[in-house]
């Protein structure tokens, strides 16, 4: 299947799926134009939009974009930012960051003990200094 | 309208004279440096990282480390470009074409040495434009109602749609769904929720800086970790003397002016940017030098491209201080970079706080004059930038997200918001879908939809107000012409 096919259709149940929301939106009884009327419009955009495309698809194959998706180290990558950003407030900022540093590291290449030792240590307590003195902002931190 | 007084220049030189002003600036062009440099890093991705951090600053300083690193980021990108065939930005495109030929034949210092001079020639002239331009142009937006606000907004919007890589339908699908973003939270007519999720947090909206960051930062960062690694040895420089330069600026003066003009006024039109701009200019040398070798490796194909890439800088600042509509998505970052500071860009803007808009000028021409020192000075250490490894620069980029993300209102939720965002921007982007117009459609969606209300209310709903006043018309005319050229180019592709 082609890719601009699949998302073109997706496009067009989004649009449906977000008409049926807009009109869920409570509105006021008085002249004007409701708070419904602009997401209506969009909705109907992009349903118009979605057609069109799923119509007159290009070349790529929806494989190709999937390839692309889902390529290993993008996926673990977005996994390991994914769980990083999730546990940020919950974890000491210095220690998440090194960990997730290692890790990312690791996981893009690097296999250079020293590379691996310094550079998670200088970038955690270095963007920990940077903002808590730098800027001000308290980042979490357990002590 | 007036030009800027002479009290409120003498008062923009004071604040600029500030240490610490000037620090920043230097860190502002440091760190653009780096963005603009890195392939798959951008001007915009920098500033929209660097905003959060302006929460602790003056407006100075955050003014100063903005604007230093947008122009930077604009200018750095031809390192990459010139030595190893690699566009920082797709704004230096053009330049690769004969930069790298030059780096390829051992002229690489004279390539990055026209790059720099240049585009501190397009800044610099840029700033003068707009100073000259802008204050006419303020005037005229104060004559404009909602009727020419909702059609100005939806120009720009469908030109960042219409001239984004790829298909025009994507490009429009993609700003439709920013604006449906920008529809979050409590309506501004009626007061009533929308698409809030029950989440007390989206009833403000869909923060724009979480949101830059997120699609912009985490998208590239992802985008990179797909892309397959590729070795690319960075070519060994023959030095130049910086006098070899004056013969070369002399017989191409007049290319630099029209570049910089080209630049400027392609700046100043909503959703066009650095990309057309240096092509235009690019083409307008081929067409005026009539060098069968522009292509091979002259200075001409350097020359032309980065003037007025740089010169796109001050243009773009146009609609942002005169009308609040951000030309590109540097300036719609830059836009959230005002409201923080408590500034509302627009037509009164320039009335108001003619000492501030004067501050702007000033720091535009102080950070190409940093650019020209600092790029001179460095050249020829500059391809070390290029030799920090992908394996540590994501993760670093990584790191920021979430702290930027977290330091701008020290939310969780805002974390969550750009790990949520980055992942579904990641997604858009393998089927093709641009992010510029989805960025540009969350920024000008609200300012759409509170128009287009406006607008119809106050005409007791005849949509036919569009066409009959004039520069609605006339940039409706526009709109259409613009989309039958791009449906054209995007089906001939």
């Amino acid at each position: 299947m082609r890719a601009d096919r699949a998302t073109g259709i997706a496009t067009v149940a989004a649009g449906i799926g977000l008409g049926l929301a807009s009109l869920q939106i409570e509105t006021l009884v008085a002249p004007g134009l409701s708070a419904r009327f602009f997401p209506l419009l969009l909705s109907l955009a992009l349903i118009g939009l979605g057609a069109v495309l799923a119509i007159r698809p290009g070349e790529r194959t929806a494989g190709d974009a999937l390839r692309q998706m889902l390529a290993r180290r993008a996926v673990l990558l977005a996994g390991l930012l994914l769980l990083y950003f999730l546990s940020f407030p919950y974890v000491d900022f210095r220690v998440g960051t090194w960990l997730f540093m290692l890790l990312a590291m690791m996981l893009l290449g690097s296999r250079r003990p020293l590379e691996l030792a310094a550079v998670p240590i200088a970038v955690s307590f270095g963007v920990y200094f940077l903002f808590r003195y730098g800027f001000t902002v308290l980042l979490p931190v357990w002590i | 309208m007036d030009l800027i007084s002479l009290s409120d220049l003498a008062a923009a030189f004071v604040r600029l004279a500030d240490p610490l002003v000037l620090g920043w600036i230097v860190v502002g062009v440091a760190v653009g440096a780096v963005f603009g440099a890195s392939p798959g890093l951008t001007a915009t991705a920098g500033v929209a990282l660097a905003t959060p951090l302006t929460f602790g600053l003056g407006f100075e300083a955050s003014m100063a480390l903005l604007l230093g690193l947008y122009c930077a980021g604009y200018f750095a990108g031809s390192i990459p470009a010139i030595l190893v065939n690699t566009p920082g930005a797709p704004g230096n495109a053009a330049t690769s074409v004969d930069g790298y030929a030059m780096a390829h034949s051992g002229r690489a210092d004279l390539a990055i040495s026209l790059s720099v001079v240049s585009s501190f020639a397009g800044g610099v002239i840029s700033a003068a434009i707009l100073m000259v331009f802008a204050p006419v142009l303020a005037g005229l937006a104060l004559e404009f109602t909602s009727v020419e606000y909702f059609t100005l907004a939806l120009f720009g919007l469908i030109c960042v749609a219409a001239v984004s890589r790829g298909s025009l339908v994507k490009g429009m699908i993609s700003a439709a769904l920013g604006m449906l973003l920008g529809t979050v939270g409590i309506d501004p007519v009626g007061g009533m929720m929308r698409f809030t999720l029950g989440l007390p947090e989206l009833q403000s909206g869909v923060s724009l800086l979480p949101a830059l960051i997120a699609f912009f930062a985490v998208t590239e960062i992802l985008a990179q970790a797909a892309a397959p690694a590729t070795g690319v040895a960075v070519s060994r420089q023959q030095p130049i003397r910086l006098r070899d330069l004056v013969p070369i600026y002399v017989r191409h003066k007049w290319l630099v002016l029209k570049s910089a003009v080209i630049g400027t006024s392609t700046g100043i039109l909503p959703g066009t940017g650095p990309t057309i701009a240096s092509w235009i200019s690019y083409g307008e040398a081929a067409r005026s030098t009539r060098d069968e070798r522009l292509g091979e490796g002259v200075p001409a194909g350097v020359i032309a491209p980065e003037t007025a890439n740089n010169a796109v800088t001050g243009g773009a600042l146009v609609p942002l201080l005169t009308l609040g509509i951000p030309g590109d998505t540097v300036t719609a970052v830059l836009l959230g970079a005002f409201l923080i500071q408590g500034i509302d860009p627009g037509p009164f803007f320039m009335v108001t706080n003619g000492d501030l808009f004067a501050l702007i000028l000033l720091i535009l021409v102080a950070a190409n004059i940093l650019i020209l020192v600092l790029g001179l000075g460095l050249r020829r250490y500059l391809p070390a930038i290029l030799r920090v490894p992908p394996r540590i620069l994501l993760p670093i980029i990584g790191v920021l997200c979430a702290t930027g993300g977290f330091a701008i209102g020290n939310a969780s939720f805002d974390v969550t918001l750009v790990a949520v965002l980055g992942l579904a921007g990641f997604i858009l982007t393998c089927f093709g879908f641009p992010m510029p117009p989805l960025v540009i459609g969350l920024v000008l969606g609200p300012i759409v939809e509170v128009n287009l209300r406006n607008a119809l209310i106050a005409n007791q709903m005849d949509p036919t107000v569009f066409l009959t006043r004039p520069i609605s018309a006339a940039l409706l005319l526009a709109l259409v012409l613009l989309l039958v050229v791009a449906w054209r180019r995007s089906s001939a592709r």
